[in-house]
Formats: C-alpha cells, sequence, structure tokens
C-alpha cells in the first residue's frame, strides 16, 4: 500500500517541478499564457496534442467498451485518422490565419471571419457549456484511478482534490507552457501504459492468438457487430467515429494548440503520428477481451482494466498503470481548464468588460478563471458520475457542430453570419433535444449530434445564400490571407497585380 | 496525376473502408487472418494502410512544391 502512496506522490510532484520549471521560461505575455507566444516546438506539440485528445475516455472507456459492447470501439482507429488528416487540413489553415491576424481563441477567428458579436458570442458560450461536462468526466475517471493506485488509502473526493490542486497550481504558474511539457510525461505513460498492460495481461490466457481462439468459441458474440448487447451497430460505429474526431478537433483546448504551433511544417506530419498512437488501443483489445475470459461480470465495465491489472500484475506495475490511466484525465483536464479559462478571458472579459487590461491584469484573470472552473468541474464530479463513454459523447456532439461555421470560413466566401447562427443553434438545439428528452429518438440510431451536423450544414447553406453576403472588405482580406496560404505571397503579389492592370 | 489529389484519394479510401457500410460486409469472424478475426484484421489492416501513407504523403511534403 505504501509503495502505491508513493507511487503517486512521485507522479504528482514530478509535473509540479516541471511546472515550476516552466513557469521560469515564460515571457509574461498574455499571449505567452495562453498560446505559448505561438513558439511551440515540434515534440511538445505532438505529445500535448495527443495526450489532450485521449482522455480517460480513451484509458477507461476504451476498455469498458470493449469489454460490455464488443467490437464498436475499433472505429478508434478510423477517428485518429480522421482526427490527424483534419488536423492537417483544418489546423494549418487555423494555424495560418491565428498567426497572420493574431488570434488566441476560436470566437477570435470566426467572429472575425462573420464579422459579427453574435457569432464570437455563441461560440464562446458552445465551447464552455461542452467542455465542463467533459471535464468533469476527466476528474471523475482521473480520481478514481488514483483511489485504487493507492490501494483505497487515499478516498475519492481526497484524490479528485489532490488531482485538480495539482493542475491548478502548475497551470496556474506556468500557462500553457508548463500544460504542454507536463503533457510529454504524461502521454509518454499512458500511451506506453495502455500496451504494455495488454502485452502483459493477455499472456495469462496464453497470448493473443490462444485468447482469439478461445473468444471464437466461447464469446463469438463479442467479435462482431452489434456485439453481446445487440445495441452497438452500425450506426453507433460511425457515429462514434465521426463525432469524437471532429468533437475533439472543435474543442477549445485543441483549438489553442493549433495557434501555438512555431512550425507549419508540423501539420503536414500530424497525420502520421496521431494514427501511430492509435497502436494502444490493440493494448485496450488484449485486456478487455482477456477480461471477458477470466472475469466476466464485472458490474461497471469502467473498472475493468483497474480491477484486472490490481489482481493479476504485481502491485507496482499495477500502480504504476494506473498512474498511466490518471496521466490520460490530468492530461485532458490541465489542457481543458486552461482553454476555457482562456475564452473566458480573452472572448468575454477583455472584449467587454476591459479592453484595455494590461498583460498582467489577463494573465490574472486567466488565473481566477481556472480557480473558479476547477471548482465548478470539481462538485460535478461528485455529484455526478456516470459511464464514462455517454457523456463524452455529448460534450464531443456539442462542439462538433463547430466545424460546420469553422469550413465556411475556411473553404466558403459565401458564408455569412447570418447562416452561421441559425446552422449553429438549430444543429445543436436537436442534439439537445434528442439526448436528454427520453422519449425523442433519434432516426436511424444514429447520433443525434450527426442529424445535429446535417441540419446545421442545411441551414447553414440555405440561409447564408438566401441573405446578403458578407462585408466586401473582410471577405477580400481573408481571401487574400488563404490564397497566401495556398501558394505563397509573391505569388498573390503578382496575381493581384495583373488584376490591377487587366482591371 | 498529381500526388496531392493521389493522396487525398487514397485517405479517402481508406476511410471508406473502415467508414462506410463496406464494414458490415467484414463484420465476421471467419476466415481468421494471421490468429486475428477478421472484423479486427481488416481494421488494423486499413489502419496501416492510412497510417504509411501519411508517412509517404509527409515525405513528399503531401505533392506541395
Amino acid at each position: 500500500m505504501t509503495i502505491g502512496v508513493l507511487i503517486i506522490v512521485i507522479f504528482m510532484i514530478v509535473p509540479l517541478m516541471v511546472g515550476f520549471y516552466a513557469a521560469g521560461k515564460s515571457k509574461g505575455s498574455s499571449d505567452d499564457y495562453f498560446i505559448q507566444g505561438r513558439g511551440m516546438g515540434s515534440i511538445a506539440v505532438f505529445f500535448t496534442v495527443a495526450a489532450t485528445w485521449w482522455s480517460a475516455f480513451a484509458f477507461l472507456g476504451s476498455n469498458a467498451s470493449f469489454y460490455s459492447q464488443g467490437p464498436i470501439y475499433l472505429t478508434a482507429f478510423a477517428w485518429n485518422i480522421l482526427f490527424g488528416y483534419l488536423y492537417f487540413v483544418i489546423g494549418k489553415r487555423i494555424w495560418y490565419l491565428g498567426k497572420k491576424f493574431h488570434y488566441v481563441t476560436p470566437s477570435d477567428l470566426l467572429g472575425d471571419f462573420y464579422n459579427s458579436e453574435k457569432v464570437r458570442i455563441l461560440v464562446g458560450l458552445v465551447v464552455i457549456v461542452f467542455t465542463v461536462p467533459y471535464l468533469q468526466i476527466q476528474l471523475t475517471g482521473g480520481a478514481y484511478l488514483i483511489e485504487v493506485a493507492s490501494g483505497g488509502v487515499i478516498p475519492f473526493w481526497l484524490a479528485a482534490l489532490i488531482f485538480y490542486l495539482v493542475i491548478i497550481i502548475y497551470v496556474w504558474v506556468g500557462g500553457m507552457r508548463a500544460v504542454a511539457w507536463t503533457d510529454i510525461i504524461y502521454g509518454a505513460l499512458l500511451f506506453f501504459g495502455l500496451l504494455f498492460t495488454g502485452l502483459y495481461i493477455v499472456r495469462l490466457v496464453g497470448g493473443p492468438i490462444e485468447m482469439f481462439e478461445q473468444m471464437k468459441n466461447l464469446h463469438p458474440e463479442h467479435l462482431t457487430l452489434p456485439g453481446p448487447l445487440g445495441s452497438s451497430g452500425y450506426a453507433s460505429w460511425i457515429s462514434l467515429c465521426l463525432i469524437t474526431a471532429i468533437g475533439a478537433l472543435m474543442g477549445p483546448q485543441l483549438w489553442l494548440r493549433m495557434y501555438a504551433v512555431k512550425n507549419g511544417k508540423l501539420f503536414n506530419l500530424m497525420p502520421f503520428l496521431i494514427s501511430l498512437v492509435a497502436i494502444s488501443y490493440i493494448g485496450s483489445v488484449l485486456v478487455s477481451w482477456t477480461g471477458v475470459l477470466i472475469k466476466p461480470g464485472v458490474e461497471n465495465p469502467d473498472q475493468i482494466l483497474p480491477i484486472i491489472i490490481m489482481e493479476y500484475a504485481p502491485f507496482v506495475i499495477g500502480a504504476i498503470v494506473l498512474a498511466g490511466g490518471a496521466s490520460a484525465a490530468m492530461s485532458t483536464a490541465n489542457s481543458q481548464i486552461h482553454a476555457v479559462s482562456a475564452v473566458m478571458t480573452k472572448d468575454f472579459y477583455q472584449r467587454y468588460k476591459n479592453p484595455d487590461a494590461s498583460q498582467d491584469r489577463l494573465i490574472q484573470v486567466g488565473r481566477y478563471f481556472l480557480l473558479v472552473f476547477s471548482i465548478l468541474a470539481y462538485f460535478l464530479a461528485l455529484f455526478a458520475p456516470g459511464l464514462l463513454v455517454t457523456i463524452g459523447l455529448i460534450a464531443f456532439g456539442g462542439t462538433a457542430q463547430l466545424i460546420i461555421p469553422t469550413i465556411g470560413a475556411l473553404f466558403w466566401k459565401r458564408a455569412n453570419e447570418a447562416g452561421a447562427i441559425t446552422g449553429l443553434i438549430g444543429g445543436l438545439t436537436f442534439t439537445i433535444l434528442f439526448t436528454f428528452i427520453p422519449t425523442l429518438v433519434s432516426p436511424l440510431g444514429l447520433n443525434p449530434a450527426m442529424w445535429g451536423l446535417l441540419i446545421n450544414a442545411t441551414l447553414f447553406i440555405i440561409i447564408s445564400l438566401s441573405t446578403k453576403p458578407r462585408d466586401q472588405n473582410t471577405v477580400k482580406r481573408f481571401e487574400n490571407a488563404l490564397l497566401q496560404f495556398k501558394y505563397n505571397e509573391n505569388h498573390v503579389k503578382e496575381r493581384d497585380k495583373e488584376y490591377a492592370e487587366v482591371n | 496525376m498529381n500526388k496531392r489529389i493521389l493522396f487525398t484519394i487514397l485517405t479517402i479510401l481508406g476511410l471508406v473502408m473502415l467508414e462506410s457500410p463496406i464494414i458490415l460486409w467484414a463484420n465476421k469472424i471467419d476466415p481468421m487472418v494471421l490468429g486475428l478475426p477478421f472484423l479486427l484484421f481488416w481494421v488494423l489492416f486499413w489502419w496501416a494502410f492510412c497510417t504509411i501513407l501519411f508517412l509517404i504523403a509527409y515525405k513528399f511534403n503531401w505533392g506541395k512544391k
């Protein structure tokens, strides 16, 4: 038991040290605090993006899903591919525009493109409202793992409290830089932890091939859709893939990580790196299906990995692996708290309350919001637990709706304010109603957010086309910027010259 | 063919193999390939396809000069 507590203490102290070291490098500007002054290096970007998007949902949720619902979570291999590819196609453009026009938050880009305060406020609200429930899952998952790893010495409420204190302290002092650097440690622990556990546990039944053979003979329903419960078929397969990839990409924490990148070339490599780390999910497959064979009937499937690892592996290994799981949670939670406080500070406080705020004042306000959201999420975690996958999907379903106005901003000149607002409100209303009102059943078994996206896109196009175009100056400014992105500055200058000569 | 278009088409191909209703055709246990149930093999195969594709695309700068 004491070894478990010791491992947890190390696990808490190391990030604090990294955080204080990062704080020593800070430059004192609000851009530095929120997006590391757009100077984040490649290794930090990769780990902070990957670890931020792999959350407790990936670590505990994946095992819960393979264990109780069959192969549906295999769709994760595809969502890593999709996410990586979108990060390249959309993320690189967002990065470029952010650098050119000095954006820090999602609202900065969308509000500027649609030239609208309403869009700005709506986007700010969407990212906050849908990030907080997702934040609460991280806390619940992480605190639960700490409780188990300590052998029950640290109770849930205390684990959650320690969990947050550590994050608050290093984000408070070090901002984005501290988050990214601690994510390198968390990321490494998380990916190796999951894969290692799978390879270790599957030996209990004689290796992977033997395990699949036994599963085929004893539990064939676990190996094909719609799984043993019969509820996870194709509709869930495609919903889960699209909503997870898009919803995560549009979350404020990932958005800030597009602005923070130093070298644009890194975006070209990200699809490969993000796809590659999906290999860790093989660990989940091996653990969970071995679990079906040796430990059937676990009541709360979220607990399958902790239960197996504590029972069948030496305590030290178990505690390290569970610390890896807590890493998954912390690396997401730290980024979310940081991102939400950035949005509140820049989009609401600075924009509407105190436009002349000094750099120090902005950082200070960011820190207060950090505290407020942490306390809020703490109480949510104590009083509202649930199956991790379900809550995660609601949160992703909300932020996913932002993809429509974003694609509009990047690829469609005719997009306008009315279209963006109507689309977003339509999509969100459908998603929320069909998620929370039990009598409303989403057609074809698809996730409500999928229909939300369809309604959103349809309204966006129709209303944009039937109302008057955006202000021509803004259109021209973005068109030029995106052309420069596509070719290079000289090419665009020549083109403008030719255009001027012809006219 | 323009490399950039080729990379895009191949990425979409990989995603279609994994996320279109084609997956229902692959949704079976037999034939087991390399000891893996067929669905798992199928998913891993197309995942590996896309991952390697992304590495090659990176090497060629996604077809951009």
